[in-house]
């Protein structure tokens, strides 16, 4: 039995370490960390195509049980007093992961970023970073009923696919498994020696240049895979529009809603980050999803999250309503805010943020 | 005094802010291993409190087991000294929110203290830092319990409200939450006109109660009976840290407001009221203690009243360093800036509670 099934068990125990031990250790010279847990990083290196991958060795890899192949983990990492935490896809295999209990994630180093360019070479040996449990909804199906899974990434979207089709191998259903791989260059492109192995024990894989090619259309997948959309899984991994276009595409060809799997690969590593003047994406409207309650709202130019908040019918905690009292306060999982009182731009990750004070100024998403 | 005009007012706003983003640009490691190791400190004492305290009656008697549970004690009231003013008050604030940690925000921080996190943070952050010392929207000017100036109307109950002072300090945990919860209102159902509470009186309640009953059950019922045969020691030992800590912090917190010079001001004056009126308020509305550094930790740094008043979301570690400064600029402008040894800023406070004790045409000539 471990600490944290013993935390789960007994409040009392939990009450003890929260009230006592945690804050204690936290002040020793450790890396313990509230709320995150250790690790080493024991590799850096470079994938080509601009993404670099990151191997974190866990202190304790019991987070790791309930792991599945496409998840995706939130690493922090301490700068300045301030913890920045970013979520990455896990681009190794969810077997590998278990058995040598640690996690790779693989990453396009945006130098604008806060956490990004400090993850270089230099980290290799650090205790710095931290992790939190694994997380997602982008995996593979429990029992591949369907004849075939039809996997379509984009860009850096290739990270979670590769650990699903790792485990796709490893349980020798490579062979029923299709990949169509958009990339700006066809012959230096991400993971080319992974996906090579993977082809070799007979995965189905194209590369697309989209200089050639295109974007994502019907035709791409229609020519190399002659399988009705009906016996088929698809997954789904990229920008936004890519995710839009194919499961329309998709529909449209007779697919059904529960053969699609998709993951938005937005923020934070696909943006491409240019400090934008806070002035002119506040003069715009952004959307505001909310993950509690799985809904979202609109939020006008010039408005604070609160009033448009309200304005849409929703009724958020709040009370002085000038950022002085700290009870509309609640968590930002990613997007950047204009704090109206000290006219300053946030970081794009997640943080608390007081909703009275806070305008947004791109896309958001709010844990409420 | 002169006030100062609305030309040297906006001047000396725009001094003030540059010194708030002075401190708020050089926020980094060293804050934040501060608070960590303050909050572990204080966590250490308060755990070896408790035992010591458990430890005395259970392993010795007599003057012994005495000696060290008074040990225990004084390790367990600074640990909720230091838990309720330089830690819970401050993070509460938002002080620390910029170190994106967990545990130590606005957002989750509770205190041991009978006050509920949320009441607290909605009336004293609001009405209490928005409003200092206006009456009739500053509650925390007398507590509704003490009359401090003649525009109060006097009551019989102010002859003898310096043994409610008394009290209250001695229950001052219980008299702020009850306090800060409306109590009156909910309670007895009066009610303010302009009452706009974004919260049910049903919801004030239940936390009130909630948080009531979680401290009444830690300190006297849980530890006592964890060490049972001597659950009655331990239990005494407890009353006796929390009415410590609540002399403590009653003390402090009546010399930063309730001092001779501390001014008050009517709902009228605070119209239309600009970012140089506010902080000129401010300065008027609260004074400091003068002391060292552990002096200054212990009153979680509400000894630089001033400071506090003026950023409250400024990390108190550095209310230190500002306060020399801001005399200073406070000099320049001509703006009076209170601040005295202890003993001469809590002399002055008694001094305050027994003269508006009695109504106005008994008063003999302050002074």
């Amino acid at each position: 039995m471990n600490l944290s099934s013993l935390n789960e068990k007994l409040p009392l125990f939990k009450g003890l370490n929260d009230t006592y031990i945690y804050p204690i250790m936290e002040a020793l010279p450790t890396s313990f960390r509230i709320g995150m847990k250790q690790t080493i990083v024991t590799d850096v290196r470079s994938e080509g195509g601009g993404i670099t991958t990151l191997r974190l060795h866990l202190k304790n890899a019991s987070i790791l049980r309930h792991l599945k192949a496409g998840q995706h983990i939130e690493l922090g990492l301490e700068s300045k007093g301030k913890r920045i935490c970013r979520t990455f896809s896990i681009s190794s295999s969810a077997q590998q992961s278990k058995e040598f209990g640690y996690i790779e994630v693989s990453f396009k180093v945006n130098a604008n970023g806060a956490l990004t360019p400090l993850l270089n070479e230099q980290t290799v040996g650090s205790k710095a970073v931290h992790v939190n449990k694994p997380n997602g909804n982008f995996t593979l199906p429990l029992h591949p009923a369907k004849e075939k899974s039809v996997f379509i990434a984009a860009g850096s979207g290739i990270t979670p696919i590769l650990a699903m089709l790792e485990e796709a191998a490893f349980y020798n259903l490579i062979s029923q498994c299709l990949l169509l791989y958009y990339v700006k260059d066809g012959e230096h492109y991400p993971f080319k020696e992974r996906l090579s192995a993977l082809h070799a024990k007979g995965l189905s894989f194209k590369v697309m240049p989209t200089k050639q090619t295109g974007h994502f259309a019907l035709e791409h997948l229609t020519h190399d895979n002659p399988t009705s959309t009906k016996r088929c899984n698809f997954f789904l991994c990229g920008p936004g529009n890519l995710i839009e276009t194919a499961s329309q595409a998709l529909l449209d060809q007779g697919a059904d809603r529960s053969q699609i799997f998709h993951e938005h690969f937005g923020l934070p590593i696909t943006a491409q980050h240019k400090p934008i003047p806070a002035e002119d994406n506040a003069m715009s409207a952004h959307t505001v999803f909310l993950t509690r309650s799985n809904s979202s709202f609109n939020s006008p130019a010039n408005t604070s999250l609160l009033i448009s908040a309200e304005n849409e019918g929703l009724t958020p905690n709040f009370g002085c309503r000038i950022g002085a009292c700290h009870q509309c306060i609640c968590r930002k999982n990613s997007g950047r805010v204009l704090n109206l009182k000290t006219g300053k731009v946030s970081d794009n990750g997640p943080e608390d943020i007081q909703l009275c004070i806070s305008q947004a100024i791109e896309d958001l998403s709010l844990d409420i | 005094m002169n006030t100062p005009n609305k030309d040297q007012l906006s001047k000396f706003a725009a001094e003030l802010d540059n010194l708030r983003n002075t401190v708020i640009d050089q926020l980094g490691e060293k804050d934040a291993r501060y608070i960590i190791r303050l909050i572990a400190i204080q966590r250490s004492l308060d755990l070896c409190g408790r035992i010591a305290i458990a430890i005395a009656f259970l392993a010795f008697s007599g003057t012994l087991a005495w000696l060290i549970a008074a040990l225990g004690i004084l390790l367990l009231s600074s640990s909720k000294i230091l838990d309720n003013m330089e830690i819970g008050h401050n993070v509460m604030h938002g002080q620390y929110d910029w170190m994106n940690h967990p545990t130590i925000n606005s957002r989750v921080f509770d205190w041991d203290n009978a006050g509920h996190n949320e009441s607290w943070k909605r009336y004293h952050n609001h009405e209490h830092h928005t409003y200092t010392n206006v009456l009739g929207k500053d509650r925390d000017f007398g507590y509704g319990l003490l009359r401090l100036s003649n525009d109060l109307p006097w009551k019989p109950k102010n002859l003898w409200q310096f043994f409610t002072f008394i009290n209250l300090s001695a229950l001052f945990e219980w008299g702020v939450a009850y306090h800060e919860l409306a109590g009156e209102r909910v309670f007895f159902g009066k009610k303010k006109e302009d009452s706009n509470l974004p919260i049910s009186d049903q919801q004030l309640k239940k936390d009130f109660f909630g948080k009531a009953g979680k401290q009444l059950f830690k300190d006297y019922v849980f530890f006592p009976l964890i060490c049972w045969p001597v659950a009655l020691q331990i239990l005494i030992c407890n009353v006796i840290a929390n009415v410590i800590r609540n002399i403590w912090t009653g003390t402090i917190i009546f010399c930063g407001h309730f001092t001779e010079g501390a001014h008050t001001f009517s709902e009228d004056s605070i119209k239309n009221e600009t970012r140089g009126d506010w902080y000129y308020r401010q300065i008027l509305g609260s004074s400091n203690i003068s002391g060292g550094k552990f002096f200054h930790i212990m009153s979680g740094h509400l000894s630089c009243q001033i400071e506090h008043h003026l950023f409250p979301d400024v990390p108190s570690s550095y209310y230190r360093q500002l306060s020399p400064k801001i005399a200073e600029l406070c000099s320049t402008y001509d703006i009076p800036y209170n601040t005295g040894r202890f003993s001469k800023q809590y002399f002055e406070v008694v001094k305050r509670i027994l003269y508006y004790s009695l109504p106005e045409k008994w008063q003999p000539a302050y002074g």
